[in-house]
């Protein structure tokens, strides 16, 4: 599977997931930590899971005893790492590039 | 020849009377109502609002108050003890009412507010269903449970919110979600 298209949204859910890559996040705490609205972020994690970026399981709990359903958590693949590492690279890089080439060069008049 | 002059006739008469109807028409809807004539004597006319129980009782023990001191004035001293009684009673019925309403309000609101909760629970549950019809079939209750774990911290209308956002991403998950279960590599 390719690479995600890296819209704003998707950088923000990476830069979640890299502010502490080996954590395991369930929905909502991915959506506080990237400050986006909470169900805007499925399609995103979607994607990610599809690429081999993303890893998930279900929460290892009962519960009865805990009285709330399991969650899902997601983490990181060691492949998702990388990769999410080096796209954000890339992304800060292309950004920083269009910023030098719009400065003015100056000329003559 | 004749034929046509009778036609003539008949259609300009039906115009004349066309004009009259409408001009007549107009006339009416531009006549202003005759004043202090009510148009169905029958009908029951406005009711004046109430005034709230407690108000009317505390004017009551305001003029029972009035008169107990007329009456000590006058020399009945048993009158005005009569009237200082009915004073304080009219005065414990307005808080009474006063307490029973202040209830009755706080209990409405309450009420209104578990409505409004019930209202946005049933409101997240109806998204939630209609998000996941985009799903593919064998994908749904993974979904579904995932949004319910979700939903389940949430307040009532934080999880109708929650769930609207999710429903508006729907068809664009489901659709990579179809795309991929169509296309998406297989095992050999």
């Amino acid at each position: 599977m390719g690479e995600p298209r890296m819209t704003l949204a998707t950088r923000a859910v990476l830069s979640a997931f890299l502010a502490a890559p080996a954590d395991e996040h369930y929905g909502l705490q991915i959506a506080e930590a990237a400050e986006l609205p909470g169900g805007t972020i499925y399609p995103i994690l979607i994607r990610l899971e599809q690429c081999g970026w993303l890893e998930s399981r279900w929460e290892d709990i009962d519960p009865q005893e805990e009285g709330r359903p399991q969650r899902r958590y997601y983490r990181l693949s060691e492949r998702g790492a990388q990769a999410a590492t080096a796209a954000m690279a890339k992304v800060i890089s292309r950004k920083r590039r269009t910023l030098l080439s719009a400065r003015p060069h100056g000329g003559m008049a | 020849m004749i034929e046509k002059g009778m036609n003539d006739i008949v259609g300009t008469a039906g115009l004349i009377v066309l004009l009259l109807v409408m001009l007549l028409g107009m006339t009416r809807t531009a006549r202003p109502k005759r004043p202090g004539k009510r148009p169905r004597p029958w009908a029951r006319g406005p009711v004046p609002a109430r005034r709230p129980q407690q108000v009317m009782l505390a004017e009551h023990a305001a003029l029972w108050r009035a008169r107990a001191k007329e009456l000590e004035d006058l020399g009945d001293a048993a009158g005005a003890e009569r009237a200082m009684r009915e004073a304080d009673l009219s005065e414990a019925r307005a808080s009474w009412h006063e307490r029973a309403s202040a209830m009755s309000k706080a209990s409405l609101a309450e009420a209104a507010d578990r409505e409004e909760d019930r209202t946005a629970a049933r409101e997240a549950e109806r998204r939630i269903a209609l998000a996941l019809l985009f799903m593919p079939a064998g994908q749904r209750e993974r979904y579904q449970q995932e949004w319910n774990a979700e939903m389940d911290i949430l307040s009532a209308r934080e999880a109708s919110t929650f769930a609207l956002q999710l429903l508006w991403s729907a068809p664009r998950t489901g659709a990579m979600l179809w795309l991929k279960y169509t296309f998406g590599r297989r095992p050999a």
